[in-house]
């Protein structure tokens, strides 16, 4: 916890202190929800190998929601930055306008209406030194980042983002002033970013990693890592499409799940519904089946010590270690408290922070990359992808581009860079193709705590040429 | 007419008829007429602080520490979202961002919110000490980089002309997407639209800089749109749904909405969709493509219009959304190089009426100047700002593409709208359909690109093949493929000035829940040979 207490984003009474200020306005005796978002976001950007810009931006983010369960309401996404009497007077009047206008919706559940009671764990994810860093101490570390590759001829372009910030999900009663429930939790984070780009040899090479701590960050292995593969990405040439034996570095496994992990294909109500590949006919889930192969599995916990997040979602639910795919098995999904309280008659929502650690399961032998490159008669070796987009299919096919590194393999050895493919495949097919697993690590993905492996996967379909650096 | 009368008497409307509802609710507030809903208080620009004490301590407070270029920007942004008739989304956002140029580095504070005088004198030292220090970086023997200059420093006040869609009650809006649902019910073909949505954005902007400018602006976006399904072949089972744009984000006041002419655009529309009842997947292959403006629209947005952003072209994006195939811009405007048929000329202004990004000023102060990007082919300018446009060559001036995407954002690059010259003459897109033995026609397709803007496919959107002249069967599991330089070599025809159609298009490059900015392609459909085709699902696991 921050010691002493930051004045650059507000405190947890602070935060109290906004949400009476709130209830004075407007009309009606239900239940204010209040998510706020205080931060204050440094930032040093370079291209072309020098600073190009350095920044700060403080913000304190509202969004409003309400709860009723007499006079039930279409709540709408109600948000603003205006902390001023009048900006809270204007935001509370347009919400009693569309109360009164009658939008309404089926009735909320009373309990829903009463704060959740379990208890939020306390993740360690606040660094004092994080915090503390200066624009000039920021600006040296981007300045030896950039040095590296000016040293070998080649042009970097990056950014260093540290962020300081207080969370919080206040629910206040109107008709008695009271506050039924407030969370609230500081957290820093650190994200940094850098490719490194040869003009004469057409290489890309890109390395990052985002973090709570600055502590636990290597900015100059991130630099070398991207150097390195820009040396080695250098005059690639053209090889035919077509579905290959693949390995995946951690960012690029990472960067085809993203879609998923965040989707609604994580929900339960989704795959009861009959959508999407966790579902099972009308009214059940796939959860007790093998949905992946049984040497992976995706969980994820607010206590990991190297991945801790915030412990709350937005309406204050407490997130929990949940076990998603064990084995390969679906073990569970998400849901929210409203599911729990209609659908099983449990006060408890599981919700899904997009947070998750990828990897192997408990026992399985793990892979390097080098294990994989010599096992592997002929494929290629993907760093990242990029504008990765599903498709509209029940499968979670997906296309994007490969991105930053691309190599062939053959007889067990890298022997040319390539130029880029374009690919289509689906993350859930590709997690039933798997030959290999590598040992997780983190990967980039601002605002949340992401970890996966490297795979090796049997034809993994790139369809076509994309000869763009 | 109010809406019952209107949906009684639907089928024998005039076509040029603006779909009426209650006009007592119409714009209680700037007409003053009494209403069944109760007033909202009068909110918005009334209850911001003095623009010009905070802007002119928070330039102050910079030079004091040590700024020679500083600006200021305080901007306010409003937006609402509808669907299905009712109001979605209601979002704020203000903030308040100094700048300050030091030798080619920039050094900026934001802070969010209102804030006080003395918040306005931290940001103005901030942003200096951070260009400085970001400055003292720069290797010594570096040549000295300034900002293109400016002329006359910019000074007035400029309102977006059109009724401001936040004086609308939620009422009359409410009415009106109502009105529009089952209004679409009665047209015969269609099986009635359904989740409609509306979206208004408003933002204010003052700005103040060292060089002497202080403007202040106001502008809308408006947008809305509705699907519209077909009943089921009763032959196949195949049904289909369209979502069409009545209007695409547009710049422009709330009568721009209420003055659409539904008829012949639900009716328009409809007839596509009904085709696309009737299928058989596409045939891998190269086919003449004749390409609708929204697909024209698209297609600039995916390829040219990001090539010529001459930040990414410079590489200073590549580590993020990424950089441009025009990736040696001094050389490649210096040489002309060639980037499409020689029918194409394309433009960048923000001054068109109507234009997303159109504005008075730029977010430097710059009066943004039309330029020609294309000329008959050949690479004639990029998209620039201060800083970008002293890059190319001394005394440079910015084209006024300088902008946000949202309130807590430092100023950037954004697109201009832009304007595909049409053809000679008055071809139209069944013109173009007509000189087509064997093609398809892509109706509504959206297009993506790689990293560079250099090769893509299209997304969603309609195909439908073309024989003989004469549209046929929709086409599934179509996509065009396509590498940008020789899609564009290939263009052989455009439509006529009268088949012109705006095409609004939304990028995000923001951090904040507003963090969108918006520009329009004013496109005219297009005929291209050549286009490699393929089935989506062809290479599926």
């Amino acid at each position: 916890m921050p010691s002493p207490v930051p004045t650059e984003f507000l405190s947890a009474e602070q935060c109290e202190s906004l949400a009476r200020r709130l209830a004075r306005f407007g009309r009606g005796e239900d239940v204010i929800v209040l998510g706020l978002t205080s931060s204050s976001r440094n930032v040093t950007t370079w291209a072309r190998s020098a600073i190009h810009e350095s920044g700060n931006t403080r913000v304190t983010q509202m969004d409003i929601g309400r709860k009723d369960p007499l006079v039930s309401v279409n709540t709408p996404d109600l948000g603003t930055d205006r902390l001023d009497d009048d900006g809270l007077r204007e935001v509370m009047a347009e919400a009693d306008l569309i109360n009164r206008m009658g939008f309404r919706t089926p009735p909320v559940p009373v309990d829903e209406v009463r704060p959740p009671v379990q208890p939020m764990l306390h993740p360690d994810i606040w660094d004092d030194r994080t915090y503390a860093l200066s624009a000039a101490e920021a600006a040296t570390l981007a300045q030896h980042m950039v040095d590296s590759a000016t040293a070998a001829g080649a042009v970097s372009i990056g950014a260093f983002r540290t962020m300081a910030s207080g969370e919080a999900t206040i629910r206040l009663e109107r008709a008695s002033n009271q506050i039924t429930l407030s969370r609230y939790y500081p957290h820093t984070e650190v994200e940094c970013s850098v490719t490194v780009r040869d003009p004469k040899t057409r290489g890309s090479g890109w390395a990052g990693v985002n973090h709570h701590s600055l502590q636990r960050i290597d900015p100059q292995a991130i630099a070398a890592r991207a150097l390195d593969k820009c040396r080695r990405s250098a005059n690639p040439v053209a090889v035919e499409p077509g579905r290959f034996t693949t390995i995946l570095e951690p960012q690029a496994v990472a960067d085809l799940w993203w879609p998923v992990a965040t989707s609604s294909v994580m929900e339960r109500w989704y795959a009861e519904q009959g959508h999407g590949p966790f579902a099972d006919g009308p009214g059940r889930s796939k959860i007790g089946q093998r949905v992946a192969d049984t040497r992976l599995s995706l969980s994820v916990d607010p206590m990991d010590p190297d991945g801790g997040f915030l412990p709350f979602d937005r309406s204050g639910a407490p997130y929990r270690a949940v076990t998603w795919i064990e084995g390969g098995v679906l073990r569970q999904l998400a849901y929210d408290r409203h599911y729990a309280l209609s659908h099983l008659n449990y006060d408890v929502g599981q919700p899904n922070p997009g947070s998750y650690r990828l990897g192997a399961s408990p026992g399985t032998a793990t892979l390097s990359v080098d294990e994989m490159i010599a096992n592997t008669a002929r494929g290629v070796l993907v760093s990242r992808f990029s504008n990765v987009t599903q498709l509209p299919s029940e499968d979670l096919m997906s296309d994007g581009y490969t991105r930053d590194g691309l190599w062939l393999i053959e007889r067990g050895k890298i022997t040319k860079a390539i130029k880029n493919f374009r690919f289509l495949e689906s993350p859930l097919i590709m997690l039933n193709k798997v030959v290999g697993v590598g040992k997780s690590e983190r990967v980039f993905q601002p605002g949340f705590a992401c970890f996966a492996p490297t795979l090796c996967v049997n034809d993994f379909n790139f369809i076509g040429l994309a000869d763009a650096v | 007419m109010d809406r019952r009368a209107f949906l009684a008497t639907g089928a024998a409307a005039s076509a040029a008829l603006a779909l009426p509802y209650r006009r007592a609710w119409a714009d209680h507030r700037a007409l003053g007429a009494a209403s069944s809903s109760d007033a909202l208080p009068a909110f918005g620009d009334a209850t911001l602080p003095d623009d010009t004490l905070f802007i002119q301590t928070a330039l102050g407070a910079a030079r004091e520490a040590g700024a020679l270029y500083a600006d200021v920007q305080r901007r306010h942004v409003q937006a609402e979202a509808w669907s299905l008739g009712f109001p979605a989304g209601l979002r704020h956002e203000s903030g308040l961002t100094v700048r300050v140029f030091s030798n080619g580095c920039w050094g900026y504070a934001t802070a969010g919110g209102i804030g006080s005088v003395d918040d306005a004198a931290r940001l103005g030292r901030d942003a200096a000490q951070r260009a400085l220090i970001a400055a003292a970086r720069r290797p010594v023997a570096a040549p000295l980089l300034e900002l293109a200059p400016i002329g006359t420093p910019a000074a007035g006040t400029w309102v977006m002309p059109g009724i401001d869609p936040f004086t609308i009650s939620f009422e009359e809006k409410s009415d009106f997407m109502r009105a529009i649902e089952q209004f679409t019910y009665r047209i015969p073909v269609g099986a009635g639209g359904n989740n409609g949505y509306m979206q208004f954005r408003r933002e204010r902007r003052v700005f103040g800089s060292s060089d002497g400018a202080f403007t202040t602006q106001i502008a809308y976006i408006v947008d809305a749109g509705f699907s519209y399904g077909s009943r089921s072949n009763p032959l196949t089972i195949a049904s289909a749904s369209y979502r069409v744009p009545f209007v695409t984000a547009t710049g422009a006041g709330w009568e721009y909405i209420r003055d659409i002419p539904v008829r012949p655009s639900a009716e328009a529309t409809l007839e596509f969709v009904s085709r696309m009842r009737d299928t058989r997947q596409g045939d891998v292959g190269r086919y003449d493509v004749v390409l609708d403006p929204r697909s024209v629209g698209s297609l600039v947005a995916a390829t040219l219009g990001p090539a010529t952003e001459l930040n990414r072209a410079m590489g200073y994006y590549a580590n993020s959304e990424g950089s441009s195939y025009l990736s040696d811009p001094v050389a490649m405007l210096r040489d002309g190089v060639r980037v499409a048929s020689p029918l194409v000329t394309l433009t960048a202004n923000r001054s068109m009426p109507g234009g997303a990004a159109t504005v008075r000023w730029d977010d430097e102060g710059v009066v943004p100047s039309e330029t020609t990007i294309v000329r008959a082919g050949a690479l004639a300018d990029f998209q620039t700002t201060r800083e970008s446009a002293a890059w190319m060559r001394p005394a440079a001036r910015s084209n006024g593409c300088a902008g946000t995407f949202g309130a807590t954002t430092p100023t950037g690059q954004v697109s201009p709208n832009f304007v595909l010259a049409p053809g000679a003459g008055a071809t139209s897109m069944m013109d173009l359909v007509k000189s087509v033995k064997k093609g398809i026609l892509a109706y509504g397709a959206s297009f993506e690109s790689d990293h560079q803007a250099l090769t893509g496919t299209s997304r969603i959107g309609d195909m439908f093949e073309i024989t003989d002249g004469q549209i046929g069967k929709a086409l599934d599991n179509t996509q065009i493929l396509y590498r940008s330089p020789e899609l564009w070599s290939h263009v052989q025809a455009l439509g006529g000035a009268a088949s012109a159609q705006p095409v609004g298009v939304v990028s995000s490059r923001g951090e904040s829940a507003l963090g969108f900015a918006y520009h329009t392609v004013h496109a005219v459909p297009m005929l291209i040979s050549g286009v490699a085709v393929t089935n989506r699902w062809r290479s599926r696991a």
